[in-house]
């Protein structure tokens, strides 16, 4: 009897701490509610802490292509010589001014920019902040074992930078880079302290930086926090107001909002409540919820290329997917209105290109909107007949041999519930007309491994992807680096980012006419070419934008909620109301 | 009761134990709810995303979730793959862990030190990074159905736990092989063997049937966790753990969406572990031989 009732306690036990953490592969959510970090109140500011779902792997931005690394990182390492605005203009961080045609900072030729640094710069370290770290920023981005694969656009354009005093650093061009606004926006590194370019992935700097930014790293408690101190050599007088800057990682959402809940975090990233003003029944009255328009963009991408040949290029169209009818038939299964309206409660906006926003941002209607007649017919006309199983079946198709099933994977990453939902709702539509998509969904790592890791998207082994990615304000490196036919990823090019392997004259055609041109209307009518051909070609299928949410305590004061920046873009300026 | 043999003593003395047959006949029937999952008027995809979050009603007992769908039927279907991983990986688990820690334990020495220096070294291994590399092997391997196998899921769950069990039945054995009964069974020329089996293995079963039931709650919710990795089984396909996993994020909205999951893990749960308290009386040495 003894045992019986010892046995009933543990399983009751066990099944409460099940239903509060669900799944035995994440931290136990009762130590991420109880556990506050002992840290003494500081005077003179306050102590806020930030709630971040994940943990970065490195504090450099330009090793990473992960969102959460800005995330933390604008805190610290990646204070650049501008920083663009909530209004998506670049205004001056670390340099005087902007370089433009007006000031001279920008030549005739549009071949040299002269960047001008404000005096007496500084590193958290107190070591001056030069000209000649504008160089060194630039050697080591440019070194090809780097490894840096984020913020990179142009840098390969650069021939050579003069630094003729402290404060001044000459950049000279082989070709007019219509970015070089951002050419160092994402931050510097100190050439004192940083490490050999070579191997910029065992700096130990990408965890301890040297920085500009208004706070410094004091303590990396992996798994658990980041907290950060004041940066005593910071370039804004008087800034940051706040004396301490904790990042907590908690993975599970009922545990932040708990957290939010119960006082104990100022900030949170991302907080997974579809419905702003559902925020609140969550997290009591101390705290609310603000979204901005977003800028990940969720896609569905189809492998044009037949996968599983051991060949990453192009050379062999995908026996399905090749064909594009039954790509616009895809797209005509998918009920955008509900998808977006009941299912995602209005919380994202439809898109049909990746040019959905920003100063480049174009109207395009979807080729294919919602029509299951239109995608039975395209399908039938493609010669897939539908099945005895309700599943299609090839018969006469463009690649595929007779009798070959329609079914597709369709690989997302796991641990985002709005994806989850998203992709559980398209394969209902797509079983509506006969297609079978099977969901494979990987760890974040897997999806979004390298080359050289095997990452399925990367050596073209997929049939659709679906995930969220993003512009930045000046997006030509992206596209470039994106749609180019000769940047489809291979042993030869593995950072390639042509995964979905487009092949098109067309297209290369538009990506050089943005690139050649400072002409903002003529950069904007060329990327609107490009998304034109995507919306009709459809290597890439656009569903929706987010909106980004983050969550704050009432008395947090100062902060401006950016589309375009990350939540800490704008910290030096925070305050909490009391302190 | 001389004239009865040894298995219908067993069957009799099982069935006197009411809250075991009680639960034999609750497993049984939830076997049955599962194979005729298909006679709900819903089936467990099928989608409504205008009334997600319903609360239960008649038209949808356990109310419908984020999508609409009908909980009742997603936890019906869900219980095929939850009651069979849950029932064969503990097995398994059990009867790896019940062999190596019975040899272990009863013969010692060098044996014991090379199989309990295994069953460290299992132990140390980190979980999530064994299945993250596990995940990319499986992906690699040309058999692409494997990696999504229920197959695979539970020999992964039994390989990732069948150290516990090893533990607990050595430090069994090693106090059970020193008492008198072995040694006197051993004086009478009886093989190891017989020994393990017959004479010490049914005097381990009350801790073993414990540990038995619990590592079966664990492998349900383990399930769920694998999916996040890719192996086993994918959304929309209904899973108890599943299902639990999604409800956190909407723990507060839509409670219920939890709490049927969960009611169903611990129903079962607690069957296994009354079964197991019957069949560990019906076996249990003392009284089989008091009743002779």
């Amino acid at each position: 009897m003894k045992i019986r009732f010892i046995t009933f306690i543990m399983v009751l036990g066990l099944i409460l701490s099940a239903c509060a953490t669900a799944t035995s592969q994440v931290p136990v959510t009762t130590e991420a509610v109880t556990e506050v970090p002992v840290v003494e109140e500081p005077t003179g500011g306050g102590m806020v802490v930030l709630i971040i779902p994940e943990e970065p792997t490195t504090l450099n931005y330009y090793m990473s292509d992960a969102a959460i690394t800005r995330q933390v990182a604008d805190a610290t390492s990646m204070t650049g010589l501008v920083v663009v605005d909530e209004k998506g203009e670049f205004i001056p961080v670390l340099a005087a001014e902007l370089p433009t045609d007006a000031n001279g900072g920008l030549s005739a030729d549009k071949l040299t920019v002269t960047w001008k640094l404000l005096p007496d710069l500084k590193w958290s370290d107190g070591e001056p902040l030069t000209s000649d770290d504008v160089k060194f920023t630039w050697e080591a981005l440019s070194n090809p074992t780097s490894g840096a694969l984020a913020g990179t656009g142009g840098i390969e354009l650069i021939t050579a930078i003069d630094t003729p005093d402290a404060t001044t650093a000459v950049v000279h061009y082989s070709a007019p880079w219509a970015g070089y606004l951002a050419q160092f926006a994402y931050g510097l590194f100190p050439r004192h302290a940083a490490g050999d370019p070579a191997v910029m992935s065992e700096w130990e700097w990408n965890r301890q930086p040297v920085g500009a930014g208004p706070f410094v790293v004091s303590e990396w408690a992996s798994g658990e926090s980041i907290s950060m101190d004041p940066n005593p050599n910071y370039y804004q007088e008087g800034k940051p107001y706040l004396s301490k800057l904790v990042f907590r990682i908690i993975p599970e959402p009922a545990a932040q909002l708990a957290l939010m809940k119960q006082g104990d975090a100022h900030v949170q990233l991302w907080p997974g409540v579809d419905d702003p003003n559902e925020y609140g029944t969550y997290v009591g009255e101390g705290a609310h919820e603000e979204m901005v328009p977003g800028v990940w963009n969720l896609a569905i991408d189809f492998n044009l290329s037949k996968p599983f040949d051991g060949d990453p290029g192009a050379t062999e169209p995908h026996p399905i997917l090749g064909d594009l009818r039954v790509r616009q038939a895809t797209s005509s299964a998918i009920d955008y209105d509900t998808l977006i309206q009941d299912v995602l409660r209005n919380t994202v906006a439809a898109s049909t290109s990746p040019f959905a926003y920003g100063w480049y941002q174009c109207d395009i209607p979807r080729t294919h909107p919602y029509d299951v007649d239109t995608a039975n017919t395209l399908l039938d006309e493609a010669g897939w007949k539908m099945g005895s199983d309700g599943i299609r079946v090839a018969e006469g198709a463009l690649y595929a041999e007779d009798g070959t099933r329609l079914s597709l994977e369709l690989q997302g990453y796991t641990n985002f519930e709005p994806l989850q939902k998203t992709e559980e709702f398209i394969v209902e539509n797509l079983k509506a007309v006969g297609v079978e998509a099977k969901i494979q969904n990987y760890d974040f790592s897997i999806i979004f491994g390298a080359y050289e890791d095997n990452s399925p998207r990367m050596i073209g082994d997929y049939d659709m992807l679906i995930y969220d990615r993003s512009l930045s304000i000046e997006p030509q490196g992206a596209v470039e680096n994106d749609y180019l036919s000769t940047q489809i990823p291979t042993a030869e090019n593995p950072t390639g980012g042509n995964i979905w392997r487009w092949v098109n004259t067309d297209g290369d055609a538009f990506i050089q006419q943005a690139g050649s041109t400072f002409d903002l209307a003529v950069r904007k009518a060329a990327y609107c070419g490009l998304g034109n051909l995507i919306a009709t070609e459809l290597p890439q299928l656009y569903i929706y934008i987010y909106q980004d949410g983050y969550g704050y305590a009432n008395n947090l004061s100062g902060y401006v909620v950016s589309t375009w920046g990350s939540m800490v873009w704008d910290v030096q300026n925070w305050k909490l109301v009391g302190e | 009761m001389t004239n009865r043999s040894l298995g219908s003593q067993i069957l009799h003395r099982f069935f006197k134990h009411r809250l075991a047959v009680f639960a034999v006949v609750l497993l049984a029937l939830m076997v049955v709810l599962a194979l005729g999952a298909n006679l709900t008027q819903y089936t467990p995809t099928e989608q409504d995303p205008s009334n997600p979050f319903m609360s239960p009603t008649t038209a949808h007992w356990f109310g419908t979730d984020e999508l609409g769908r009908d909980i009742f039927t997603r936890i019906l279907y869900g219980s095929r793959v939850s009651l069979l991983v849950g029932l064969i990986s503990t097995l398994l688990t059990i009867s790896l862990g019940v062999a190596v820690g019975a040899i272990s334990g009863y013969y010692g020495g060098w044996l014991d030190n090379v199989l309990m220096r295994i069953t460290d070294t299992f132990l140390t291994f980190p979980t999530i990074f064994v299945l993250i590399i596990l995940s990319s092997l499986l992906r690699e391997l040309p058999f692409p159905w494997l990696k999504n196998s229920i197959l695979v899921v539970i020999v992964i769950i039994a390989a990732l736990s069948w150290m516990w069990p090893a533990r607990l039945v050595r430090s069994l054995f090693i106090t059970l092989r020193e008492r008198e009964f072995v040694t006197a069974t051993r004086a009478l020329g009886g093989s190891s063997a017989g020994i393990i089996i017959r004479h010490i293995l049914p005097n381990c079963l009350g801790p073993i049937l414990v540990s038995g039931t619990l590592q079966m709650a664990y492998a349900i919710i383990t399930e769920s966790g694998l999916s996040y990795l890719g192996f086993g089984v994918q959304p929309p396909t209904p899973t108890w753990g599943a299902i639990l996993s999604t409800a956190q994020v909407y723990v507060f909205r839509a409670p219920w969406m939890a709490i049927y999951p969960g009611v169903m893990i611990f129903i079962t749960v607690m069957t296994i572990n009354y079964i197991g308290d019957g069949l560990r009386d019906a076996f249990d040495p003392y009284v089989i031989h008091s009743e002779k």
